[in-house]
């Protein structure tokens, strides 16, 4: 294992590191608490002295064979239905012990609970708290730390990171994390594709083609909703109307010609593909079903960005990016009138995510899509309007454009103000005289 | 502290109460006196006729030095052992072959053991990940939930000793009209549905601990074993097939032939039931989540054996196929429920769903994810049908002309003669040796057997 000289420093009062790759293999300085993503009500995990992990049966560190601390923020199973209290029970408890490091990764939380932890996390930093932050998202890096480690390679002062990336890597996070401050233009007018009446709060419809990101909450809560939307899981209270016509629900009474209108891209923690069945195979079957010639099948894993050779392996061998072009490739065989996604990038590299995010709005066609839970740098990118989502419900909906200059709800608040943050840092260096905001 | 111990004594009492309600049902009120208390519950097989009220303190006994040898088991390193559940399981099976087979020597003491070790095998196993620890420390921390383990772990333990437990209530010669029989129907349901409502209650904290991590009972090496012990056992008896292949008349040769007539319904039991009921089970799992079932199924299952004790039937009735079938349905819809609602998340399943397939058809598709639980399940059926085969056996309430194992303890057991050790042992540690096999090749994933 290399040595990790750069920690020395960080262990001085109230500085904090953010460590910017995705997996941990360091050992960490006697003294160090590790708060992983997955942690639950039974608290942090002290570092072993000697590299590895004491992992605590109870504890759920995701170690991984190497020793490693696979600090993946989003890429946790965290159902967890309370939105993140027991992690935030976890944090407290963490925080209570005083250690000499806390080394932390955050979990997918909703936007207010989100600030809350940060505003502790500063809070305890002010105190003279260490903290060591493993993350892909440099808005959330820059959020709490000054300077950010991107292995290999020194610490550097996350400003110069931003305004010099030193590699492609750095390259990507930074793109990633950029908020624009414009949607995409509006689409062609088109016949309404998709719409809620009462379903998740707001009455809500997608035109043709038209992109709808529907963001905010914690994934356990996107879950649900997009179960609901696809017509599986809880029973909706209101109507749902797909090219016009309000479609049966559950989803096992709708015709075959509903049930491939609407399309669901899950997260590749849910295991969207069988694991026994290979690409290929579940294409042709899928195919055959909708009757649609044989042929397409290579079309379309040339198209989602596959080797047709990889038509003959199953899942578990394709790595994770690779199975969410297969599930796209899946998706796009039925000629969708709606792609519903949930968390579709979710534990993905987030240069991948936006290239995943890319393909399917350029591949969608007329298809109408509507985004649950991607990052809001990377859903303003591709969507014509923004939705937030609180407890379930949708409290605020506008376009775009106007939706990031001027927000109503506290949540969108929160969440638009976090992906400003090194929008904010680079606009701070430009004008040194608002380097005040921001905290 | 005081919570555990009373979490214990309820559970203790819950066996104990189940045995007197049974009894109190199916006995005319007119005789509910100490003298009608003679034949009671478990055991006049097992004790002198003189016996009254003493089976009675067996039963109480026994649930209660099951808690301080669940505690001496929980400091055992081996209780975390991979093979421990089954072998401990497939224990009682020597253990009351034996008891059997003696029966009429002195008894309680033996009796008190197998009742007690089966307690305390119940209470134990749940928490065999905490082995090691003080026991202090693994019950402090979480004494509802222990409770709330007991409360469902009891149900599915007792499923197996239900039948044996029906099968002695048979001698006491009690019940034998159309009317004491549907109360005893009726009796046992009651008994099934509150069992059943107080593990769904026990719900939320025995989720919590399933959900704890638990060393694996299955491990390649001795799911090898489990499969060696049962291909030996089938090769002995392929070779008895063959003429003179064991000396004739031998104990040998009838001990080899003996598992026919026990084996070949059994499989039969499972061939039907594997695909009806693992079917019916991985569908019901794949489309709802309800819990509180399984323990009611339980403790349903074990209603035909009950029945079937009645019967004394010379050769194979209708009835008696339903009540060798009924259970194995129970247990292998159970198996298939369990893996069903372990599927029914999983995204590809969801995506199935979103293309129309549901009902039988989704169970079909699932079914290559669910084998493994499914034949586990089968071979662990297999093994608790086999036991309460025996043992109504051993007791004379098999079939009439075949000879089985259990046929050849009741026969060791004579009529006042000296016991022979060798014909007493010898088909005990066979019967027990196979279903031991059986338990290893079934031995579970993550919970314990």
């Amino acid at each position: 294992m290399a040595e990790a000289p750069t920690l020395a420093p960080l262990l001085a009062p109230g500085a904090a590191l953010a460590v910017l790759a995705p997996a941990w293999p360091w050992p960490l300085p006697p003294g160090t608490l590790l708060l992983p993503a997955e942690a639950d009500a039974h608290g942090g995990l002290a570092a072993d002295p000697h590299g590895g992990l004491a992992a605590d049966p109870h504890g759920g560190l995701a170690a991984d064979a190497h020793g490693g601390l696979a600090a993946d923020a989003h890429g946790g199973q965290a159902a967890d239905t309370q939105g993140g209290l027991a992690w935030r029970n976890a944090l407290t408890a963490a925080l209570a012990a005083r250690p000499g490091l806390l080394a932390l990764a955050i979990p997918p939380l909703a936007p207010l609970a989100l600030a809350e932890v940060l505003a502790a996390l500063r809070q305890a930093r002010r105190a003279g708290q260490a903290l060591l932050l493993l993350t892909e998202d440099l808005n959330l890096a820059t959020a709490l730390a000054e300077q950010a480690w991107l292995p290999p390679g020194p610490a550097q002062p996350i400003a110069r990171l931003l305004s010099r990336p030193p590699n492609p890597t750095a390259r990507d996070l930074v793109a990633a994390a950029r908020l624009p401050s414009a949607g995409p233009p509006a689409p062609p007018p088109g016949r309404g594709a998709l719409s809620l009446h009462g379903v998740a709060g707001l009455p809500l419809s997608l035109a043709a083609g038209e992109i709808l990101a529907l963001l905010g909450d914690d994934p356990a809560g996107r879950r649900q909703l997009a179960l609901t939307l696809a017509g599986l899981g809880a029973a909706p209270a209101g109507l749902l109307a797909l090219d016009g016509h309000a479609i049966p629900w559950p989803a096992h009474q709708r015709r075959a010609a509903e049930l491939a209108a609407l399309q669901l891209l899950l997260p590749d923690h849910a295991t969207p593909l069988d694991p026994r069945r290979s690409l290929g195979a579940a294409l042709q079957g899928r195919l055959h079903s909708l009757g649609q010639p044989a042929a397409r099948a290579a079309e379309l894993l040339a198209a989602c960005g596959l080797d047709p050779e990889r038509a003959w392996q199953t899942p578990p061998q394709l790595t994770p990016v690779q199975r969410q072009r297969a599930q796209l490739a899946l998706a796009l065989a039925a000629n969708p009138l709606v792609i519903l996604s949930q968390d579709w990038t979710a534990g993905l590299p987030i240069a991948a995510a936006a290239e995943l995010l890319g393909l399917l709005a350029r591949l969608r066609g007329r298809a109408a899509w509507l985004m649950l839970g991607e990052s809001l740098p990377l859903a303003a990118r591709h969507a014509h309007r923004l939705a937030m989502l609180d407890q379930g419900r949708i409290v605020e909906a506008g376009a775009t454009t106007a939706l990031l200059a001027r927000q109503a709800h506290p949540a969108t608040t929160a969440l638009v103000a976090l992906a400003a943050t090194t929008r904010r840092l680079a606009a701070a260096q430009v004008v040194p005289i608002t380097a005040a905001a921001i905290d | 502290m005081l919570a555990v111990i009373g979490a214990l004594l309820r559970a203790g009492l819950g066996f104990l109460l189940g045995g007197a309600l049974l009894y109190l049902l199916i006995t005319p009120p007119a005789d509910w006196s100490f003298g009608a208390l003679r034949g009671l519950a478990a055991l006049p097989g097992l004790l002198p006729a003189e016996a009254t009220l003493d089976s009675l303190l067996l039963l109480a006994g026994g649930a209660l030095l099951g808690v301080p040898v669940a505690a001496l088991l929980l400091r055992l390193p081996a209780l975390a052992h991979p093979a421990f559940p089954a072998v401990a399981l497939a224990f009682p099976a020597w253990v009351l072959a034996l008891l059997l087979a003696l029966a009429w020597s002195p008894g309680p003491a033996m009796a008190l053991a197998g009742i007690g070790w089966t307690a305390a095998l119940a209470y134990a196993l749940p928490w065999r990940a905490a082995t090691g620890q003080p026991l202090m420390a693994v019950l402090r921390r979480a004494p509802t939930t222990m409770a709330a383990l007991l409360a469902v772990q009891l149900p599915l333990e007792l499923h197996c000793g239900a039948g044996g437990l029906a099968a002695f209530l048979v001698q006491a010669k009690h019940w034998r009209r159309p009317e004491e029989s549907l109360a005893l129907l009726l009796g046992w349901l009651a008994l099934a549905l509150a069992i059943g409502l107080l593990a769904r209650l026990a719900e939320p904290a025995a989720a919590r601990v399933a959900s704890a991590p638990r060393p694996s009972t299955a491990t390649p090496g001795l799911r090898q074993l489990g499969l060696g012990l049962v291909l030996l056992h089938l090769g002995a008896a392929l070779l008895a097939l063959l003429p003179q292949a064991w000396p004739a008349g031998s104990l040998v040769e009838r001990l080899m032939a003996g598992g026919w007539p026990l084996v070949l319904p059994v499989a039969a039991a499972i061939a039907v039931a594997l695909p009806l009921g693992g079917l019916a089970g991985l569908a019901y799992g794949l489309h709802r989540a309800s819990p509180g079932l399984p323990p009611l199924l339980a403790s349903l299952g074990a209603l035909p054996l009950l029945l079937a004790a009645r019967m004394e039937p010379e050769e194979p009735t209708r009835a008696w196929w339903l009540a060798l079938l009924l259970p194995a349905l129970a247990g292998l819809f159970h198996a298939g429920r369990t893996a069903g609602a372990a599927l029914a998340p999983q995204g590809f399943v969801l995506q199935a769903r979103l293309r129309g397939t549901q009902g039988l058809a989704l169970a079909l598709a699932m079914l290559p994810h669910a084998a493994a639980p499914l034949l586990a399940a089968a071979a662990r059926q297999a093994a608790l049908l086999l036991l309460a085969l025996a043992m109504l056996s051993a007791i004379g309430m098999a079939l009439q002309p075949p000879e089985d194992w259990g046929r050849l303890l009741l026969y060791a057991r004579g009529r006042g003669g000296p016991i022979d050790p060798v014909a007493v042992l010898l088909p005990a540690l066979w019967l027990g040796s196979l279903v031991a096999g059986l338990l290893l090749l079934g031995a579970k994933d993550r919970t314990d057997g």
